[in-house]
C-alpha cells in the first residue's frame, strides 16, 4: 500500500482547475479522510494550481503528483514558467497561500526558475483518515 | 473538439431595501470569477456604491473569488459607500477567518442585517 500514486497532466487553463480539486477531493475520499478532511484537501489543490496559473509566461500544462503512505498524502503540483514566480504584491497569491497553510499540514511554495512549485502535506491521521482502505 | 464547459456562475440582482444585493449562484473560481467581477463592475459603474453581497448561493469559493470582493469593496468605499457580506456558512466564514477578511468586511446573517449595516432600514 505504500508507494502508490496518481499523476495527473492538466492545461494550465482555469477551467482545469475543477478537475484537479474534484480528483483530489475523489482521491482523499478512497485514503479515508473525512468529508472534512477531503474538503480540506480540495481547497488546497485549487489554491495551488491557481497559483500556478497566476504567471503570464509559463508552460502549457500542470503536473501533479500524489503519493501516499499510511502516514500522509503528499501532493506536488509543477508549472514550468519563463519569469520564475508570483509578484511580491499579488494578494490573492498571497491569499491563497494562507489557506493551503490552514488546511493543510505542510505547504510550500517555490518559486525558482524554471518551474514554479507546490508541495502539499496531509498527515492521515489528521483528518480521521485512520483505517482507511486503500 | 468542442471547448471546455465550466457550469457558468450567475448573478442573481436583486434590491434589499434601496440597495442592489447580488447572490452569486454556483462556484467561484479562477474560471467563473470573470462573471461576478462584471456584474459588480456594472453596479459600481452605475453609480450604485452601497451593496449587499448574498453568499447563501454559494457553493464555493476561492482565493480569486476573496479578490474580487475585496477590490469592489475598496472601489466601493472610496466612493463614499461599502459591500456588505451576508453569510451564514461556515467554510466561507472560515476562508474569511483565515484571510482577516472578516475583520475588514462586514459579515452579517441575514439580508435585513446588512441593510441595516448600510444605513438603510434597521434590522
Amino acid at each position: 500500500m505504500n508507494g502508490d500514486e496518481v499523476r495527473l497532466s492538466l492545461p494550465a487553463r482555469p477551467e482545469f482547475v475543477s478537475v484537479a480539486r474534484l480528483t483530489l477531493s475523489a482521491l482523499a475520499g478512497r485514503l479515508g479522510f473525512g468529508v472534512d478532511g477531503a474538503e480540506d484537501i480540495k481547497l488546497a489543490v485549487a489554491e495551488a494550481m491557481t497559483l500556478l496559473l497566476r504567471p503570464k509566461a509559463g508552460g502549457d500544462s500542470v503536473s501533479l503528483l500524489a503519493a501516499w503512505t499510511d502516514e500522509h498524502l503528499d501532493i506536488d503540483l509543477e508549472r514550468r514558467v519563463d519569469d520564475g514566480g508570483l509578484a511580491e504584491d499579488d494578494e490573492e497569491a498571497a491569499i491563497a497561500q494562507l489557506v493551503m497553510a490552514e488546511f493543510m499540514d505542510e505547504a510550500a511554495v517555490s518559486g525558482a526558475p524554471p518551474a514554479l512549485t507546490v508541495r502539499l502535506r496531509k498527515q492521515r491521521d489528521s483528518a480521521g483518515a485512520a483505517g482507511a482502505h486503500v | 473538439m468542442p471547448t471546455d464547459s465550466t457550469p457558468p456562475l450567475r448573478v442573481e440582482i436583486s434590491t434589499v431595501g434601496a440597495f442592489p444585493c447580488l447572490r452569486p449562484l454556483g462556484e467561484v473560481d479562477i474560471a467563473s470569477v470573470a462573471a461576478l467581477q462584471e456584474a459588480l463592475s456594472a453596479q459600481l459603474d452605475g453609480g450604485q456604491t452601497r451593496l449587499v453581497m448574498d453568499f447563501g448561493g454559494l457553493s464555493y469559493l476561492d482565493s480569486t473569488g476573496l479578490g474580487c470582493i475585496t477590490a469592489a469593496r475598496r472601489r466601493a468605499r472610496d466612493a463614499g459607500g461599502d459591500l456588505v457580506l451576508v453569510c451564514t456558512q461556515s467554510r466561507i466564514l472560515r476562508l474569511l477567518s483565515i484571510t482577516g477578511l472578516n475583520q475588514v468586511f462586514t459579515i452579517c446573517k441575514t439580508t435585513a442585517a446588512a441593510e441595516a449595516a448600510l444605513g438603510g432600514a434597521k434590522a
